[in-house]
């Protein structure tokens, strides 16, 4: 029996490398003195005058898709723990509109059945943003591996005939993406969410899209949220086939925004196991919440069911606790041991803004056995240098800066990770083979140990 | 009329001047080690785009601050320690202004709109030393000018720890997981989430509670108590992560010395003041039935020249 779960009640609410109050008035004037600074400081910058003087730092982000009355917009189709029987389509509206509804139809040519909204709501807002109204159709009942088409309505308003296909139950391979922090620059993001697109479209064995959070700067932002939403209507193909989303919850993504966006129940604590296929189980966590508490007691048991059924184990979640630019997260103390313990194969990580893999660790130094993290986030955000000299991104880990995603590639024995640039670039590549093959271990360990006796 | 002059050999007195030039030069290596070892929300705030409320600096330069900025709190650590002065000390006060201000205007962390009130205890420190061990030395030191700084001292650890109560009283998730693991660590005790959290809520109220009455009342009890609190959630950023974390956790405990160091400085002030007190009534020959009562509301303040009067300049 599958144990992703949602909240409980009470808070409802390789290995190949590639590279490298009263205050006194002298407290006052120091006050003022500093704002004052910082004022001449930011202003003095060229890059800040430049912005000053482009439309989009002075206008609310506009949505890409046209929000007008019923029609629907800001499609995304989220998978959860269940998506080769279940999804969940969603959409906006700018009025509330009376009927909802999702025309499905299996194949290329089934018939179309009509499934009613389960969730209609008014997102929340603050003064001055506009009304938009959010639209969740929870799918079940799905076939696994099988196209299903579907024509979004909200009042008799049509989007166009897109299509998805459910997460496979048999052994085939398969391939994901891997993401974060899509929280700025937004021409970035546009780039990388049709990059996303073609990837797609190009390869139809790609599932999903695992995102590492961060999807917008200020998550109680309506306005932040709805240009996020009509950006990612990008990463469908010209062909109408849409990218699932399996999301994680950001620093940045406070409020119950992300809720509404993304069909978690109101003061859900966001985290949970998709099971993508029989091969791979993916465990998204929430570093926004207690870490050490009931998460890390359910992640335990999550991760005790868990390994013994999959090939392939990966976790992901936003804040790092082997980072490439800032301070070790919580997830350090609290969930790297478990990690350990029950030999997951995989931890992507989002928020600092470079690109990163780890060596494979294990106690808090490298061994072949240990588990590997990748990451930092890179779907928009400004880069940041890592900091290249920590042990953990020395040879055979690696470092780097670029607007990126990664593509994770799954078979019986194997795991062919790469980070593909905006463009198109592979910038890294790397090759795990499955755990519990001796041959397998002495291969892992011969290619860490000798890299490192290279160094 | 020219103001007294205060004995800076009293033991006291010298007691207080060491606490706050300690505190400091603590909150400096801490502050310099984060910003040079992970970078600083200053960095984030310069670094990130315009349209994010940003500055849209360039990552490098962003880098070129916190590096500077580093370097010169390790020296301004050093120099506190041998001879605060205002040059030194203002960069200091700014940077963790500056800090506090990204912070709350980045936003993305829980609490980050009370941050500024979490680090008013930081930015009281290097304040407050510099008023009672001012530079040039021929400066002198008067009663008011005391005064200020003890009561700055006192707003300083009162806003942290209202903000820190409020901040527990929200639940906040690093908070509860702070005596989770520590409590794993040190009692080796599996503590709930729930209980937890209910111990969280306690320590609210308390923290509170006690920022007020810091505000209100001269009860060395309260100081006291403020400076053993501070000390205990300074060192329980070590605790929560066991010995073998104190590579990556120190600065974070560093900079927290001044949570204890301000209400040390107020109590032995307020020491100071009762035996100076002492010392008036005894010279004034008035009979005094038992111990001055410290816990008496507001009387005026002692001029600290006062604490051993042999010994004022004249």
């Amino acid at each position: 029996m599958r144990i992703a779960r949602l909240a409980p009640a009470r808070f409802r609410q390789s290995q190949s490398v590639q590279q490298s109050m009263p205050v006194q008035p002298i407290a006052k004037r120091v006050i003022a003195g500093t704002a004052f600074l910082l004022f001449v400081l930011g202003a003095l910058n060229p890059a800040f005058l430049r912005a000053q003087t482009t439309p989009e730092s002075k206008t609310t982000p506009k949505a890409e898709a046209s929000l007008e009355g019923t029609q629907p917009a800001q499609w995304r189709l989220i998978w959860k723990d269940k998506p080769a029987t279940q999804a969940t389509i969603s959409w906006t509206t700018a009025k509330h509109g009376r009927q909802h509804r999702v025309h499905l139809s299996e194949g290329d040519d089934g018939k179309a059945k009509i499934v009613k909204c389960q969730r209609n709501g008014q997102f929340t807002k603050d003064d001055g943003e506009p009304e938009l109204y959010f639209h969740h159709t929870r799918l079940t009942g799905l076939k696994p591996s099988t196209k299903y088409r579907v024509v979004l309505e909200s009042d008799k308003n049509r989007s166009q005939e897109m299509y998805f296909i459910t997460a496979p139950t048999d052994r085939r391979s398969f391939q994901l993406l891997f993401g974060g922090d899509s929280r700025s620059g937004r021409k970035q993001r546009k780039q990388m969410n049709r990059m996303m697109g073609s990837m797609l479209n190009e390869q139809p064995s790609i599932l999903a899209l695992v995102h590492g959070g961060d999807y917008v700067a200020n998550g109680d932002n309506l306005n932040q949220f709805s240009a996020w939403m009509s950006d990612h209507e990008l990463t469908t193909t010209k062909g109408g086939r849409l990218l699932p989303i399996l999301p994680a919850r950001g620093n940045h993504d406070i409020s119950g925004l992300y809720n509404e966006v993304f069909d978690f129940p109101d003061g859900d604590l966001n985290y949970y196991a998709t099971t993508v296929s029989p091969l791979m189980r993916m465990v998204t966590l929430n570093t926004n919440i207690s870490l050490a508490g009931d998460q890390a007691d359910w992640l335990d048991a999550e991760l005790a069911h868990s390994r013994p059924k999959y090939r392939w184990l990966l976790t992901q979640y936003h804040r790092p606790a082997y980072p490439a630019v800032k301070a070790p997260g919580g997830a350090k103390i609290s969930w790297v041991p478990l990690f350990e313990k029950y030999n997951v194969d995989m931890v992507c990580e989002a928020d600092g803004h470079a690109i990163k893999r780890t060596v494979p660790i294990r106690n808090d130094r490298v061994d072949p056995t240990g588990v590997v993290y990748i990451g930092e986030g890179g779907l928009g955000v400004g880069q940041r240098k890592p900091k290249a000299d920590r042990w953990y991104l020395q040879s055979p880990g690696m470092s780097g800066q670029g607007h990126h995603l990664q593509l994770l590639s799954f078979d019986e024995e194997k795991l062919v990770y790469r980070v593909i640039l905006l463009g198109g670039k592979v910038f890294d590549k790397y090759v795990m083979h499955a755990r519990g093959k001796k041959s397998n271990v002495r291969r892992a360990r011969a290619k860490v140990l000798g890299t490192a006796a290279g160094n | 009329m020219t103001e007294p002059t205060v004995d800076r050999e009293s033991r006291l007195w010298r007691a207080i001047v060491w606490t706050l030039r300690m505190s400091v030069a603590a909150l400096c290596v801490g502050n310099a080690a984060a910003t040079l070892s992970f970078g600083s929300k200053v960095h984030s705030l310069l670094a990130s785009p315009t349209d994010v409320h940003g500055l849209g600096w360039t990552d490098a330069s962003a880098s070129l601050v916190d590096m500077v900025a580093g370097w010169s709190l390790i020296a301004a650590a050093v120099l506190v320690l041998f001879r605060p002065c205002w040059p030194v000390l203002v960069p200091v006060v700014l940077w963790e202004l500056a800090l506090a201000l990204a912070t709350t205007w980045l936003g993305g962390d829980a609490g980050s709109e009370v941050s500024l009130l979490g680090h008013m205890a930081r930015m009281a420190a290097p304040i407050g030393l510099m008023l009672i061990d001012p530079w040039p030395k021929n400066l002198g030191l008067s009663s008011r000018r005391v005064e200020a700084a003890i009561w700055l001292l006192r707003i300083g650890i009162a806003a942290t720890f209202i903000g820190h109560g409020y901040e527990s009283l929200q639940l906040k998730p690093s908070f509860v997981d702070l005596l989770l693991n520590s409590s794993r660590n040190i009692l080796s005790w599996r503590m709930t989430q729930d209980t937890a959290e209910c111990i969280l809520y306690v320590i609210g109220i308390i923290d509170v509670s006690v920022g007020i009455l810091i505000l209100g009342f001269r009860w060395r009890t309260i100081a006291f108590y403020m400076a053993f609190w501070g000390l205990v959630t300074a060192f329980s950023r070590w605790t929560a992560v066991g010995w073998s974390g104190l590579g990556t956790i120190y600065p974070k405990l560093l900079i927290r010395t001044a949570h204890a160091g301000v209400p040390l400085a107020v109590g032995l002030y307020w020491c100071l003041a009762v035996r100076a007190r002492r010392y008036a009534l005894s010279d004034n020959s008035v009979a005094a039935d038992g111990e001055p009562d410290p816990t008496e509301p507001d009387p005026p303040e002692p001029n600290p020249a006062q604490a051993d009067p042999s010994r004022i300049e004249k």
